[in-house]
């Protein structure tokens, strides 16, 4: 390099300027404007008011008028709500992290007390980090021997098992009179409730490892095949399928009329839940998108979810438009999953065995857990704890605020997701294992 | 709404005209006014978007949040006529916010088909070209170490040649402040170009 070289103006427009082949992609326009399409503008209510030049004082003081009022009305609304109202939850784990939005946060209560195994019992196969489902007292499970089994919730007895005739890997979806799981063969099978008489099947082209949604009549799961389906509950009939690009083998999150669903290759799609048509997508980088998360407008997606990619990177992408709002890494870079969405933190688990509460506006951590040597796998929220899925063979209990351990509960064999109801704890491990923990004084 | 968009499409000083009834329509919340509007005008600012983050992945995500906010926001801009520097402004704006998020996450958006993809440029062919190539590199890696509002600055300055009031306008400072900035920013890359010397 010269080293007499000056910094003129014109190196600095020559280094600077992009190169003339440089020009907006191609489908930029397009994405936009699919984007723009479902955007409501913001309404120009400062003119009206002020439809000729006003003086700034006066702007000002209608202004901070206007902001007392509304300050005095959010504060009725908010005594309101507390006297009234509570959030909305599910107090059934109908499906995959509670329900089709999927960010694990239940009505509960979780256990009281001193945890205790109420019952336990074993079925064909590995249930591998994947939730039991739990409706009306009844505990839905799927494992890799391909039976589908239904327990009694409260005693733990055996209602009926269905075999598939090959793994089922999903966790189960319950609706309309029907449990949906998805296994090896390529098939989306709907079994009755209530002696798991099967009720139809659709046939995909790949293995189903992602757990089916169901959402107002309408079940939506993705295939290794590359599609996301929608299939009318009641029949099995295909509605739509939309090509992903990529194989689907992690759960997808439904939200506002809208499905977020990730596909190999780092892909993220947002598609329109009664038409199937994209309305935005976003590239995270190589490797497999984790299960995706949607609350309040923000999906939650882990990238780089497989061995051939080393940059891993939690996004906290707007609902809307497809855009980042941020981005967290571990400190340590290693692999981050969605565990469950709070209110106010997104908890995830990594691969560096602590679990990470991020804050949901910001992406910036709050605190982590990961004293006790816990390889996270998967987390339940119900009223103010997180119940996070212990790589060592336990449940964990924790503060969803702090992080502080409350209690921890060994189990036969490593659980996938807890189901959260009626005071209990239900959970498979991957030794076959279904278990009921309840509180105890 | 479709003769207005084949005007446009033409371009010439017809558009501009044209663009007035656009912008009222888009204002109105015409979805396809604003499409008019923008395609046009979607190269140049892209090509701003590439020159301050220096990624085209970048500069995908800060064109498209920018368009997307122009959108939201036309029906409050009451002089219709400042859409360009307005369009500008947001875009420069969504750049810096995109910078700033990626440098507090410390990482960068990754494209599937080209990771990390740099701007490209032709390769030189003789000794002297081969001399202004690698000083060319050294200036935008020394570009990079800027912060947001620097290389906003450099480029608005150098790469798009605006003048300091037009400048002053899209950055919403006054003309003193920014000749200040403008100065300030040029010595940091001189300073970041040592940098990369040693």
């Amino acid at each position: 390099m010269n080293a007499q070289f000056s910094l003129t103006d014109d190196a600095i427009r020559t280094a600077l300027t992009p190169a003339p082949q440089v020009v907006a992609p191609s489908d930029l326009g397009s994405s936009i404007r699919a984007t723009v399409d479902v955007t409501s503008q913001r309404r120009r209510w400062i003119s009206w008011v002020f439809p000729a030049p006003a003086s700034s004082s006066i702007r000002v003081l209608v202004l901070v008028g206007l902001v007392g009022l509304l300050l005095l009305a959010g504060l009725l609304i908010a005594v309101g709500a507390l006297r009234s109202s509570k959030p909305v939850l599910p107090t059934d784990a109908t499906m995959f992290r509670g329900g089709p939005s999927r960010t694990g946060l239940v009505l509960g209560p979780g256990p009281v007390g001193h945890p205790t195994i109420i019952w336990d019992r074993s079925v064909g196969g590995a249930i591998t980090a994947n939730m039991p489902a739990v409706v009306a007292g009844v505990v839905y499970v799927a494992d890799a021997g391909g039976s589908v089994t239904a327990f009694d919730a409260a005693t733990g007895d055996q209602r009926w098992s269905r075999q598939l005739g090959s793994a089922a890997n999903t966790s189960p979806a319950v609706g309309g009179g029907l449990v949906v799981v998805g296994d090896a063969a390529g098939d989306i099978v709907a079994l009755d409730v209530r002696d798991g008489m099967r009720h139809w099947a659709f046939h995909t082209g790949g293995e189903v490892r992602s757990s089916p949604g169901i959402v107002e009549g309408i079940v939506y799961d993705g295939s290794a095949d590359g599609n996301l389906y929608a299939l009318d509950l009641a029949t099995g009939a295909r509605r739509w399928a939309f090509p992903t690009g990529g194989a689907v083998s992690r759960t997808s999150a439904i939200d506002g009329g809208v499905v977020y669903v990730g596909s190999e290759g780092g892909v993220v799609n947002a598609v329109d839940a009664a038409s199937g048509i994209r309305r935005w997508q976003k590239v995270l980088g190589p490797g497999q998108v984790s299960s995706l998360a949607v609350a309040a407008g923000l999906v939650v997606a882990g990238s780089g979810l497989d061995d051939s990619a080393n940059v891993h990177v939690l996004f906290g992408i707007d609902a809307m438009t497809g855009t980042d709002r941020w981005r967290f890494m571990a400190p340590t870079g290693e692999q981050l999953i969605i565990g469950a969405v709070g209110e106010t933190s997104v908890f995830a688990p990594s691969d560096d065995a602590n679990v990470y509460a991020v804050d949901r506006n910001t992406g910036v951590a709050r605190w982590h857990f990961g004293e006790h040597g816990v390889l996270g796998s998967a987390d339940a929220l119900a009223a103010g704890v997180l119940y996070v899925a212990g790589g060592d063979r336990a449940v964990y209990a924790v503060d969803e605020h702090t992080g502080a351990l409350l209690w921890q509960q060994p189990v036969i064999g490593q659980p996938g997701v807890p189901a959260v109801v009626g005071g209990r704890l239900y959970v498979a491990t991957d030794l076959g294992s279904v278990v009921a923990i309840g509180g105890a004084p | 709404m479709q003769g207005a968009s084949v005007t446009i499409a033409t371009g010439g000083a017809s558009a501009v005209v044209q663009d007035d009834g656009l912008l009222t329509l888009a204002a109105a919340g015409d979805a396809d006014a604003f499409d008019a509007l923008l395609r046009p005008r979607l190269d140049r600012i892209f090509r701003l978007a590439v020159a301050i983050t220096r990624s085209e992945a970048d500069a995908r995500d800060a064109t498209q949040d920018a368009c997307v906010l122009a959108w939201r926001e036309l029906p409050r801009l009451r002089d219709l006529g400042r859409f360009d520097p307005w369009l500008s402004q947001i875009v420069v704006n969504s750049c810096r916010m995109l910078l700033r998020h990626n440098r507090r996450g410390t990482v960068r958006e990754i494209s599937m088909d080209d990771p990390l993809r740099p701007v490209t440029r032709e390769e030189p062919t003789n000794a002297a070209e081969v001399d202004q190539f690698g000083e060319t590199e050294a200036i935008q890696a020394a570009f990079e170490r800027l912060d947001p509002a620097a290389r906003s600055l450099l480029v608005l300055h150098y790469v798009e040649g605006r003048p300091l009031a037009d400048i002053a306008r899209v950055m919403g400072s006054p003309v003193g402040t920014i000749k200040w900035r403008l100065s300030s920013a040029r010595a940091a890359l001189e300073k970041a170009l040592k940098a990369e010397r040693r």
